[in-house]
């Protein structure tokens, strides 16, 4: 009797939050999926239902497949990696009793309370080839009279969106592997100390291993994150110069919202998600389960 | 954890440069919101102004319509913070105290939204918005707040049904023995202990809102409804040379939520990385 009590109790409770994901995430998803294999109009409604013209445009696409998805593919590892290798010093040295710990972790956190696309504008003027304090530094240093065009040149620009990606991605990973750090305990690294073990022998026999489940959750967020990553790329460079800076997702936001070609835009959705699915399926498989039986 | 002092210095030495990489933009941004327009342009850069102009903040708002930015962030982030609550808050009750088949996967579900990203979906939403009416005049206050919504809800409620499954059972069925519906026994009892928890959420949820750019920059219709991050960048190159200008609003844009994500900094790094950490 109560039990029954409680399920109509929870179905008035959850009803709302129900409501809301339904309408804004899990209907969406259907009619990406249904609209990809639909002939789609130009304001973006499904007609004729079963075609696969979608798929073949896109596949079609020189761009798309020479360009946008090398590039993705490079963003995604580059910037993944990147962060990693920074962020797990980071935690490190975090994880240490430095002088002002506490302000170096609030400093490492800057970025993440900041709007990405508010980075990106900061960035963009910072990089200006004629009024940007990078080259205004360059000059003024005397380290080159002639510095370059940085957002002008494709493989500078490239690399400059990397380095912000990475920059944007510290923060957070910082933060998961510092928790993750904190969570051994320190009686292992007594007894390694005793037993003699150098500061690398500890590194490599204890917190690396027992880091192992954290980093891996680190790196598929991170790889989540960064794959669908679109307000750096749009704001810096809007997929320029030549569209060498492109990934799926502002190529899919170019094709679908500014150019109205909603079918393929609604191919590379479910191009994304088929990836993104891959990963995801990662993620819960590794941790979320138990987090899950954890609550 | 214990080390040598060497290995604190290593890790000192080197975390330094980093600080120095994370904190030059702002840096930068603050030096240049702080220049005058011939400075601004000059061809060498100098960290302090030579003739700092704090008026630049106040001339920024004749320049563009910054006020009426300001006021379209807050209508949209105080909205998704206000329906978050109002979803959020049931459902974790709901989830954190009561028994009912399909508990699991419900909570399992809520969580899985987090994986997707809302630039997938914007095509969607795009075109349902659009058949709804939605991105029309001040409607689109309307669609903005209930994609935010949507995507700040996962976190939220996985947030709150943390901490009220930390509150005792004891607590709520006294009051539950005392004749509180269930209602109250949330609102009275379980809500008042868990106000770090209700806080850290509604923080968390403005900030989201207020950082958004991907909805914004597809659902807004007219200029006099752009939010901060879709006015912000659009003045890059449009005011000519006047970065001062710009750095002055991106300044003054940031300046609200970075101070909010310092006073529930603890609780919600605790939230988010105790996602990656079981």
């Amino acid at each position: 009797m109560k039990q029954r009590r409680d399920a109509l109790v929870a179905l008035a409770f959850l009803a709302p939050a129900a409501l809301l994901l339904t309408g804004v995430v899990f209907y969406p998803i259907l009619q990406t999926f249904y609209a990809s294999v639909c002939e789609v109009d130009r304001k973006g409604n499904p007609g004729a239902f079963g075609t696969l013209k979608n798929f073949h445009d896109l596949a079609a696409s020189d761009v798309f497949t020479r360009e946008i998805v090398p590039q993705t593919l490079v963003w995604t590892a580059v910037v993944v990696v990147g962060t990693m290798l920074i962020s797990m010093f980071v935690a490190l040295a975090l994880n240490e009793r430095l002088p002002g710990r506490r302000l170096l972790r609030a400093i490492v956190l800057l970025p993440w309370a900041t709007s990405l696309v508010i980075t990106a504008a900061i960035y963009t003027w910072m990089l200006h080839p004629t009024q940007g304090p990078v080259n205004g530094l360059l000059r003024a240093w005397h380290i080159t009279d002639t510095p370059p065009a940085w957002l002008a040149r494709p493989e500078l620009a490239f690399a400059s969106v990397i380095a912000v990606g990475i920059w944007v991605s510290i923060p957070f990973t910082s933060t998961v592997l510092l928790a993750g750090l904190q969570a051994i305990p320190d009686d292992l690294y007594e007894a390694a100390l005793i037993d003699g073990a150098s500061a690398w022998q500890r590194f490599r026999a204890i917190t690396l291993p027992l880091l192992r489940p954290v980093l891996l959750v680190a790196v598929v967020l991170n790889v989540i994150y960064v794959f669908n990553s679109f307000p750096i790329i749009w704001v810096m460079t809007e997929g320029g110069p030549a569209n060498q800076t492109h990934i799926i997702v502002t190529w899919m936001y170019k094709i679908a919202i500014r150019e109205r070609e909603f079918g393929q835009g609604y191919a590379m959705a479910v191009i994304t998600f088929a990836f993104l699915l891959v990963f995801a399926v990662v993620y819960s498989w590794l941790f979320g389960r138990e987090e899950v039986d954890r609550l | 954890m214990i080390s040598s002092r060497g290995q604190r210095t290593f890790f000192f030495v080197g975390l330094l440069p980093l600080i120095v990489i994370i904190l030059l933009p702002y840096a930068m941004m603050l030096s240049g919101a702080l220049k005058s327009p011939a400075e601004i342009v000059a061809p060498e850069f100098r960290f302090i102004p030579e003739s700092p102009q704090p008026g630049n903040f106040v001339e920024v708002f004749r320049a563009m319509p910054l006020g009426r930015f300001f006021l379209n962030s807050t209508i949209i982030a105080v909205g998704t913070m206000l329906v978050v609550l109002a979803c959020a808050i049931p459902a974790a009750y709901a989830l954190g105290r009561l028994r009912f088949p399909g508990r699991r996967a419900i909570l399992f579900a809520i969580l899985t939204t987090q994986m997707f990203s809302p630039i997938v979906l914007i095509i969607a939403l795009f075109s349902q918005f659009t058949g709804y009416g939605l991105l029309e005049g001040w409607r689109c206050y309307l669609a903005l707040i209930i994609a935010n919504s949507a995507w700040a809800l996962a976190f939220g409620t996985w947030l709150l049904t943390g901490y009220f499954a930390t509150v005792p059972r004891e607590v709520e069925e006294a009051a539950l023995i005392d004749g509180c519906s269930r209602w109250q026994a949330l609102t009275r009892v379980l809500l008042p202990i868990c106000r770090p928890g209700v806080v850290t959420t509604m923080i968390f949820a403005f900030i989201t809102a207020w950082n958004e750019f991907v909805f914004a920059l597809t659902f807004v219709p007219g200029d006099q409804f752009r939010p901060l991050t879709v006015a912000i960048p659009s003045f890059i190159g449009q005011y000519g040379a006047q970065w001062q200008l710009l750095m002055a609003a991106a300044l003054l844009a940031t300046i609200p939520v970075v101070v909010m994500f310092l006073l529930v900094e603890r609780h919600l790094v605790r939230g988010l990385s105790a996602g990656a950490i079981k």
